[in-house]
């Protein structure tokens, strides 16, 4: 009598099948402006990220471009080395102040959603950009003034004199604001 | 004598066993993604999540879904371009239906998940969760993989390099018994 109660009792388990009231996405409670995400902000974000995206490569070249510009200055000061070391040093430096500019040009141009805070590594590569923008647009006009006092054979004075050690600062934080993209702090 | 023996055995074990049953409804939850870069990770998480669930006969169900716009990493940045990369504006919640034992005794709760998500539903069957009970209901964690390629994902690229195909997800969750 127990076994028959048994088998049966195994068997309904094995044969039942469980009805659920069907769950719905509408029963949780969602409000449709909670969940809502405007098409014109993912729009606009597809505009951000293609500059954005050309914006970090060039970025990328750059870095490599101010790296050399930064190489070649320790031979800048010679005008009678056999590779005319001094317009190596000039000419990339025009090539890096292009760059740079049209690095930051894709950085500027980038559409902003209004509620986009900066925060995080966006927020240090950003601030950063104060400390390295202003120096590239004075370190090229200061690279100038200093060339031509060689030319003259004039020994610079004041901020001109110190064309390399605010490239240097540029460059420590134009470095500085590429790598915080690439690593977290 | 022998009958009563089982009974007892029956009785004891039923005592011992935690089994979920009735009705339940998310009170708290946390889920969180991490994105591998190729030199970086990117966490960011969700507590907006709101779930209902059901277990009868052995065996539960539950639904559970988050907005997709919840989820807030340390860049805000990111989190926009990731309303993109998931189709947000077209699919606004990722829903996960959860069908598993009701029994935890073992502090373990198998579930198979079905994961609707970027506007494709996948299958993600046997992930383990942690299970305890609790004074109203019920605690679970585990982790599974998210496989953005199976849900038609464009990864995001740093340096030209996509993020990894594998998203770990985290979810941890109360449930209140209603």
């Amino acid at each position: 009598m127990f076994r028959k109660f048994m088998a049966t009792v195994f068997l309904v388990s094995i044969y039942s099948t469980t009805a659920f009231a069907e769950l719905s996405l509408n029963d949780l409670g969602f409000k449709k402006e909670d969940i809502k995400v405007d098409s014109k902000t993912v729009q606009m974000m597809e505009v951000r990220k293609n500059k954005l995206q050309i914006h970090q490569k060039l970025g990328l070249a750059t870095m490599a471009a101010m790296t050399a510009t930064l190489l070649l200055s320790d031979t800048a000061e010679s005008e009678d080395g056999p590779y005319n070391t001094n317009n190596a040093h000039k000419y990339a430096g025009i090539a890096t102040g292009l760059m740079y500019w049209t690095t930051a040009y894709f950085s500027l141009t980038a559409p902003k959603p209004d509620d986009m805070k900066d925060n995080g590594s966006t927020k240090i590569h950003k601030t950063l950009a104060w400390v390295h923008a202003p120096l590239m647009a004075l370190v090229p006009v200061l690279g100038y003034l200093h060339d031509q006092n060689n030319k003259k054979g004039k020994a610079s004075t004041g901020l001109v004199s110190a064309h390399g050690s605010l490239a240097t600062v540029a460059y420590a934080a134009f470095m500085a604001a590429g790598l915080t993209m690439y690593f977290d702090f | 004598m022998k009958i009563i023996l089982i009974a007892l055995t029956i009785l004891s074990t039923s005592v011992q066993a935690e089994v979920l049953s009735g009705n339940y409804e998310l009170k708290k939850s946390k889920v969180d993604y991490l994105v591998t870069y190729l030199i970086k990770k990117a966490p960011a998480e969700s507590v907006e999540s709101k779930g209902k669930g059901e277990c009868k006969d052995a065996a539960c169900e539950f639904l559970i879904a988050a907005p997709v716009k919840s989820f807030v990493s340390k860049d805000s940045n990111r989190d926009l371009n990731m309303l993109g990369v998931v189709k947000g504006d077209k699919f606004p919640l990722v829903a996960v239906h959860v069908k598993s034992k009701s029994d935890i005794s073992s502090g373990k709760l198998i579930a198979d998940l079905e994961v609707d998500f970027a506007g494709i539903k996948l299958n993600y069957p046997g992930v383990v969760f942690t299970a305890t009970k609790t004074a109203d209901g019920f605690h679970v964690a585990g982790k599974f993989d998210l496989l953005l390629l199976k849900h038609k994902i464009e990864r995001p690229t740093l340096l030209g390099v996509a993020i990894d195909e594998n998203v770990p997800m985290t979810i941890e969750a109360d449930w209140k018994k209603i």
